[in-house]
């Protein structure tokens, strides 16, 4: 498979929330707007490459027996880094996310690319799997803040869309979260369904 | 994967070198970026207090700790001073303090001004808090002017430093003048949905104004 095909998988045949349905906690709890998404996207994907890439370098020299918790320490420490930075370069955003930054260590995704795909390839094409899952990622949490955000606030971005709009609150809460999660799913099912069905 | 690589020393120096390394990176990186996190508090915390006491001077702040007082869990609060602290001409504006509440999901802090009698406040403004978003995280909301399509096109600029419509309306008020009616208080616009979130936000500047000018001023 060419480093191409892998990128491209991760954002759409292998979508790691809406097919593999992976990450779901994070997906749902950051999509209140976009701007938490884009920031949650982009902390994600930061720590997806460069812990794909880490694994995938030291994926000989680990003992089978101890490899979760080497990936663990690899993915922690990325994790903190990018804690440490977002502390330092963009305070709104690190209080923004607050508990889901330091969460993104148990993000499923994650470790699941290092245990699937990052311990058994090279270190070019981890890299590739991990910006394609990553941008999966954030599309999926992208997708579903725009139309949380635009039915429960009524903005984008912080902007009002439609002025006299008046805006159904429950979409930035969890009961709209999960409403939307599950339509989203349901369609996404149907169209791998229907796919297959066409073959 | 042989059965010959997971000897036990094996995996104990692997684990090993791995959490080293970890440790040297995520060293380097604090060491990097700490000054710059503690400068990004210290702005936050400055522009809460401008906020606050807009017409205290930018450089007019003065950090005091309150001796044999439980003010504030660590009795700090601050002086503001219309002229830079240097200037011997300059005059008390006021006083910030810091309060807390429990609100509905989270501890909500605010810093409020107050004059210098510590009877009117002069101004709050909330520098945590993790309420609903849609809800109680409307505290924070500011009324933005024009439409998305405005920003696209360049047209309307949300200026960040736009107050919140619920915290300016404490402006002004007299300490002494927030009084409970049943479960609300009577001088303040509620959030929609968020009477908890309004009350705690309350609670708290009244608590922290009351403490203080029990515990600093004297004043009972």
């Amino acid at each position: 498979m060419s480093n191409w095909q892998t990128f491209k998988t991760g954002i759409f045949k292998n979508n790691p929330v809406f097919i593999v349905n992976l990450g779901l906690c994070p997906t749902l709890a950051t999509s209140t707007s976009l701007r938490d998404a884009i920031g949650m996207g982009m902390a994600a994907t930061f720590v997806l490459v460069g812990s794909n890439v880490i694994v995938s370098a030291i994926r000989r020299a680990v003992p089978h027996k101890v490899r979760i918790p080497c990936y663990i320490v690899v993915i922690a420490t990325f994790v903190t880094i990018v804690e440490l930075f977002l502390g330092a370069y963009q305070p709104d955003l690190y209080n923004a996310l607050g508990i889901f930054l330091p969460l993104i260590v148990v993000n499923c995704i994650v470790l699941y690319r290092a245990e699937v795909f990052a311990s058994k390839n090279g270190m070019a094409s981890s890299l590739f799997d991990g910006f394609g899952m990553g941008l999966g990622f954030t599309c999926a949490v992208l997708l579903l803040a725009f139309i949380r955000e635009g039915l429960g606030k009524g903005t984008l971005m912080g902007y009002p869309v439609i002025p006299g709009f008046s805006p159904t609150g429950i979409m930035v809460l969890p009961p709209g979260g999960f409403m939307t999660m599950g339509l989203l799913l349901g369609f996404f099912s149907w169209r791998k369904l229907r796919t297959k069905e066409h073959k | 994967m042989t059965g010959q690589q997971d000897t036990f020393p094996r995996m104990v120096i692997v684990l090993a070198v791995i959490c080293a390394a970890a440790g040297l990176t995520l060293g380097a990186t604090y060491h990097l970026t700490q000054e710059r996190i503690r400068l990004e508090q210290e702005r936050g915390r400055m522009r809460a207090l401008r906020v606050v006491l807009p017409e205290a001077h930018a450089n007019g702040f003065r950090e005091v700790t309150a001796q044999k007082s439980s003010f504030a869990a660590d009795g700090r609060y601050y002086e503001a001073y219309d002229k830079p602290l240097a200037d011997a001409s300059r005059k008390l504006v006021g006083y910030a303090l810091e309060g807390a509440g429990a609100g509905y999901s989270s501890t909500i802090r605010v810093t409020v001004g107050v004059d210098p009698k510590g009877e009117i406040v002069r101004g709050i403004k909330i520098t945590s808090q993790q309420e609903t978003p849609g809800l109680g995280s409307n505290c924070e909301a500011v009324k933005s002017e024009g439409t998305l399509w405005d920003a696209l096109f360049g047209k309307a600029r949300q200026s960040g430093e736009a107050e919140p419509w619920f915290q300016a309306q404490f402006r002004g008020q007299r300490s002494d003048s927030f009084v409970k009616v049943g479960n609300k208080y009577a001088n303040v616009d509620g959030l929609t949905g968020a009477t908890i979130t309004t009350n705690a936000v309350t609670d708290a500047v009244v608590a922290a104004v009351k403490e203080f000018r029990r515990e600093v001023l004297q004043i009972r």
